[in-house]
Formats: C-alpha cells, structure tokens, sequence
C-alpha cells in the first residue's frame, strides 16, 4: 500500500494501545506449564543437538505410522478376502 | 506496519524455520547468556526455549493443526498449534478453536536488538487463525490459556479472562472489532 493511500487516522488512544500490543508482544505465551514443567524443557533442549533429536523423533514417529499402515493393509486384505468368499 | 505471510499446516519452511530457531538459540544463549541457560531463566527468551521445546514434540502428531506466519525476510516470526473444541456459552457448548500453544521467533523474545526482529507477529497470527476459520464457516470464537505475563497482551486484542484461571475468550463480537481495528491500523501511516 503505499503512502498515499493510507487515510485512516487514528486516535491517540489507538496509537498508545497498539504501541502497547507491540511493547507486550514477546510475552505471548499461551498453555499452562509449570515452572518445573518449563525447566525440564529447557534442560532437554540443550540436552542434544535440535537436528538429532528431531530426527530420532521423527524415527519413532515414522515406525508408529508403518505399524499402522501394516494394520490398515491387514484390514484391507481381510475385508477383500471376505467379500470374495461371500461371493 | 510488518506484514506477514499466514501458513496453514507443518510446511517444509516451518520445519526448517524451527531448526533456525533452535540454532539462534543456541547463538544467542552464547552471545549473551556466556553459553549458561541459568543465566536466560525468567526472561521471554528461556520461555521461548521451553516452547520450542513443547511445540518440536508435539508437531508430527499435530502437523495438520499448526499454523505459522513469516515474515518479509522469509523468516519463521511465530507459531501456534490449535485445536478445535467446545466452550460452555450460556449453558450451550459452542464450537471454538483453541490456540494451545504459541511463539514468536527467538529474535523476537530476546531483549537485546536483533536485526531480525519483526514487530507484530503473534498478532498477525491470531488474525491469520480467526480470518481462516471464517473463511471455512467455522466458529471465529477464539480460547486460550494465557500465562500471567501474557495477558495483557491478550487483552489488548480483545480477550476476556472467563475464571481467573488464565482461561481466556474472544468472542465473536471482539474478533470483528480486532480485525477492524488492525485494518485500521493498516490505513494509517502512524507505523510506517
């Protein structure tokens, strides 16, 4: 948009309120944890290198997803078989 | 004003813009913590470092309930996982979504200047989630649990506290009025 375009103008109580929103925003957090909660998150962090830690996450992830996939394939092979012996 | 680019789901640029967060945590840490977490305990830093935490353990399970915004450097600047869910409005549940989780960027939690930074990403994140569940025809009724320190923030934007909990609402009516207030923000010249 450029400057010409731009007509709005606002009130000192919105220009104080939305320097307030910028001034506030890095605390945003939302979700409750405690501080012990917030700690174990932190030690675990620096516990490994971030790159390693996703990739054995995503390992245990991907094995939980072939386990499923197995089964749904299993499932499958059942139902076509019924339906077949059901003629 | 920044702009920000709104992403819906866990993207190859979300993924990656997490592992350059967790890098410039550890810069950072370094540069001006002398490489001691001890020493970023009770800032918004070490809030940000728990979770990134949080978020990276949850995200293959949530993928589909992630929501981001980048910024004009192509940058990760904040995100979310949601959730849909009900809220108890005058003995009725009404369907809302649940911000669970959310975070700006490290550059944007440190205290000290970043060229990084960017003004007004977790705002444009919020906006970004109420505008895509209108655009679907879903509930733009909003609920999170908002930590003490973060709830002036979310009030300014609308939020009510419901219990005293740190449960806090925005109702549709404050949805409407947030996003009128924000292109108001946007036609002015006042943060240029």
């Amino acid at each position: 948009m450029s400057q010409s375009s731009k007509t709005y103008q606002p009130t000192p109580e919105q220009i104080a309120k939305w320097k307030r929103i910028d001034e506030l925003e890095s605390s945003c957090a939302t979700g409750f944890l405690s501080p012990e909660e917030q700690d174990k998150n932190v030690e675990k962090f620096f516990e490994k290198d971030y790159i390693d830690s996703q990739l054995e996450k995503v390992r245990a992830h991907k094995e939980k997803l072939l386990k499923k996939l197995q089964s749904a394939e299993e499932y499958e092979q059942l139902l076509l078989k019924e339906k077949h012996n059901r003629g | 004003m920044n702009e920000f680019r709104y992403i819906i789901g866990t993207t190859s640029e979300v993924r990656l813009g997490l592992v350059f967060w967790a890098d410039k945590i550890r810069e950072y840490t370094d540069t001006y913590y002398q490489g001691d977490k001890e020493n970023a305990r009770g800032t918004d830093f070490y809030g940000c470092i728990s979770k990134l935490e949080q978020i990276s353990d949850n995200i293959l399970d949530k993928e589909d309930f992630v929501r981001s915004v980048i910024d004009d450097q192509n940058l990760l600047a904040s995100i979310s996982i949601i959730a849909r869910t009900e809220i108890l409005i005058e003995d009725e549940f009404t369907p809302c979504i649940e911000i669970e989780n959310i975070s700006n960027s490290p550059w944007n939690n440190i205290e000290f200047p970043q060229v990084e930074k960017r003004k007004g990403a977790a705002t444009s994140l919020v906006e970004g989630i109420i505008r895509e569940s209108r655009s679907l025809g879903l509930s733009d009724i909003l609920k999170l649990f908002a930590v003490p320190e973060a709830q002036e923030f979310y009030q300014k934007i609308g939020f009510e506290e419901t219990n005293g909990s740190g449960e806090m609402i925005l109702s549709s009516n404050a949805a409407s009025m947030f996003l009128l207030d924000l292109e108001q923000k946007r036609n002015s010249a006042a943060f240029d």
